[in-house]
């Protein structure tokens, strides 16, 4: 039996893995239940085939879409830490978000979406939780450039197309990003260290074509290399706030050996976390209330997260073992 | 003593033969007949300065060991500043996360080495030295203005083993000989075994400075398992140490300075 199940860049619809596999739970990835548990959303048999619409927007001709679509997939297959593939098909008439069984990337005008730069949907089989074709459009409401330095008023499309592939093969949304509050509404970013961050850069910027390490940290988890559990080790422990769990805090852990920073999240209220795909070693680990982004861009089911809370350290390092997990690490936050 | 015994014995002899008294003695009477006297017995052996340079500490191709306890000094480990991609140009300048910077605090430890005499100023020795400094580790700057913090956020047990040798500086003797500074440098692999004992760092360890011995005893002390010692010795010595490659922030070597104090036996 096929289900739809619709991401968007700014709402997303996410299933959380509270309690089903603590491993599983180092990352947010999408989630189905099924006969009441919950099993990952992810693609089975790779390399993953797609096809590009050949339409074009001013700007980006169908031949340029598919050029920063390649490039985007090259990407991600490019993190030696993941196993993830992905075979270009061919040049499409249909657009993306057709129910024709193949995964289509392309540009699709959607101008009441207007805070929307691009969205990813999967149809899946729901008694397994395979993906069994996902499409991507890029709302050609906004402005595009495929320029190698970008172009001034206009989103880079590699930037965009790098963030919901990676959601085309099953990662969520990355807190690991501050913002600030547009006086028209909504926020700005001001700097993330994700692509999955859910708002995007500035038009013009290109930094979005970089992965960071909280990226390959998420994909190797999903996907993992045959040496990564091996490799790399994971941190766990819980959050509390006034001797209770706290739900829905975002967790970072800092090497300072390798300057990478990756982000969990506390994924059930008993306020445990784990986050996996670390470089063995010790780690400085630092939670915060999930302001940055809008709720729903992490959680399906926003109530219950606690926001009241300060920022807090914890006072000594979580140290990831190589493949295995840490000791558990207790942080204590204080209210607001 | 031996050596005019016997020229006496022969000169009686020697006069009782040819029937003369000798020049410097008195003549025996007429008739009496002459004992010679018995042979010198060997004498025992005895502490002969031949002897005594056989047995003596620090006495070329002999060995010493000995057991210290140390203070090793605070280390820096470097610093390290969390950064986020700016929503700017590539050019812009990294956005501060939160900064952090780590010490290795002072801690005792101990050392033993082994050491063996090349020549009466030269040894060469080997080391082993152990200790558990903590981390103390200083975070700030926070991007929205969390309270900094200074903690000690894990302890390391750290072991190295390194090879050296020390100059003894004879011209600087003191204590009738038995004080005698020295210069030395060694070089060695270090292991920082990370807390929960499943992560470890390892690295170069340099070290280089000087001290003091002092024999306190000469003279066989003790033997054990077939094995006299000989003397017994204080040492003091204050090095410079340098760790490459080991655990740090920043991927710099950090140095500190180490005292020890302690014993050696020579045998």
């Amino acid at each position: 039996m096929l289900m739809r199940r619709k991401v968007t860049g700014a709402w997303a619809l996410v299933w959380l893995l509270a309690g089903v596999c603590p491993d599983a739970a180092a990352y947010q990835t999408y989630g189905v239940e099924i006969g009441g548990r919950v099993v990952v959303l992810k693609w089975r048999a790779v390399p993953v085939r797609y096809y590009v619409s050949g339409q074009s927007v001013p700007g980006v001709s169908a031949a340029e879409l598919q050029g920063a679509v390649q490039r985007a997939f090259a990407t991600w297959q490019g993190v030696a830490e993941a196993a993830v593939a992905a075979q270009f098909v061919g040049l499409t008439p249909a657009e993306p978000f057709d129910d024709d069984g193949a995964s289509t990337l392309g540009f699709l005008s959607r101008p009441d979406l207007d805070r929307v730069l691009g969205a990813t949907d999967f149809v899946i089989d729901k008694t397994t939780g395979e993906i069994i074709e996902s499409d991507i459009f890029f709302n050609s409401a906004f402005s595009w450039s495929v320029a190698p330095g970008g172009e001034t008023g206009k989103f880079d499309l590699e930037s965009i197309a790098l963030h919901e592939i990676g959601h085309f093969f099953g990662l969520g949304h990355s807190a690991l990003g501050e913002t600030e509050l547009r006086p028209g509404g909504g926020r700005r970013v001001i700097a993330a260290e994700a692509v999955m961050f859910p708002i995007a850069f500035s038009p013009g910027n290109t930094s979005g074509r970089t992965l960071r390490a909280d990226d390959r940290a998420g994909m190797s988890e999903l996907y993992p290399a045959s040496t990564t559990r091996q490799t790399t080790g994971m941190i766990v422990g819980t959050v509390t706030k006034n001797g209770q769990g706290v739900f829905g805090a975002h967790v970072v852990a800092f090497n300072p050996g390798t300057g990478a920073l990756v982000a969990g999240f506390t994924l059930d209220r008993t306020g445990r976390f784990a986050i996996g795909g670390l470089s063995p070693g010790p780690h400085i680990l630092r939670v915060e209330p999930l302001d940055d982004a809008d709720l729903d861009s992490f959680f399906d089911d926003t109530s219950g997260v606690d926001l009241a809370f300060l920022v807090t350290f914890a006072q000594r390092f979580g140290i990831a073992p190589r493949g295995g997990a840490s000791d558990p690490v207790v942080v204590h936050v204080t209210p607001k | 003593m031996t050596k005019r015994l016997l020229f006496a014995s022969v000169v009686l002899l020697a006069c009782a033969v040819a029937g003369s008294a000798p020049a410097y003695g008195q003549q025996a009477p007429a008739g009496t007949a002459v004992q010679a006297l018995p042979a010198p017995q060997p004498k025992p052996p005895s502490t002969a300065p031949a002897a005594r340079a056989s047995r003596q500490p620090g006495r070329p191709r002999s060995w010493e060991f000995g057991a210290s306890l140390l203070a090793v000094g605070p280390s820096g480990l470097g610093a390290k500043t969390a950064t986020l991609t700016p929503n700017q140009t590539a050019s812009a300048a990294p956005t501060t996360y939160f900064t952090s910077n780590a010490r290795l605090r002072m801690t005792p430890g101990v050392l033993v080495h082994l050491g063996f005499v090349v020549t009466r100023d030269v040894v060469v020795e080997g080391r082993m030295a152990y200790s558990r400094p903590g981390v103390r580790l200083t975070v700030g700057s926070d991007v929205e203005g969390a309270a900094g913090f200074t903690s000690v956020a894990e302890r390391l047990s750290q072991d190295s083993f390194d090879a050296g040798a020390r100059v003894h500086l004879a011209r600087l003797s003191f204590g009738h000989g038995r004080g005698r500074p020295f210069v030395a440098g060694s070089i060695g692999y270090l292991r920082q075994l990370h807390e929960g004992r499943t992560v470890v760092d390892t690295g170069l360890v340099y070290s280089a400075g000087g001290g003091a011995t002092y024999l306190l005893r000469t003279r066989r002390v003790v033997t054990i398992a077939g094995v006299a010692i000989q003397g017994i010795g204080v040492r003091a010595d204050l090095r410079w140490t340098v760790v490459a490659r080991g655990y740090s922030f920043d991927g710099r070597s950090h140095g500190c300075a180490v005292a020890g104090a302690g014993l050696h036996l020579s045998f």
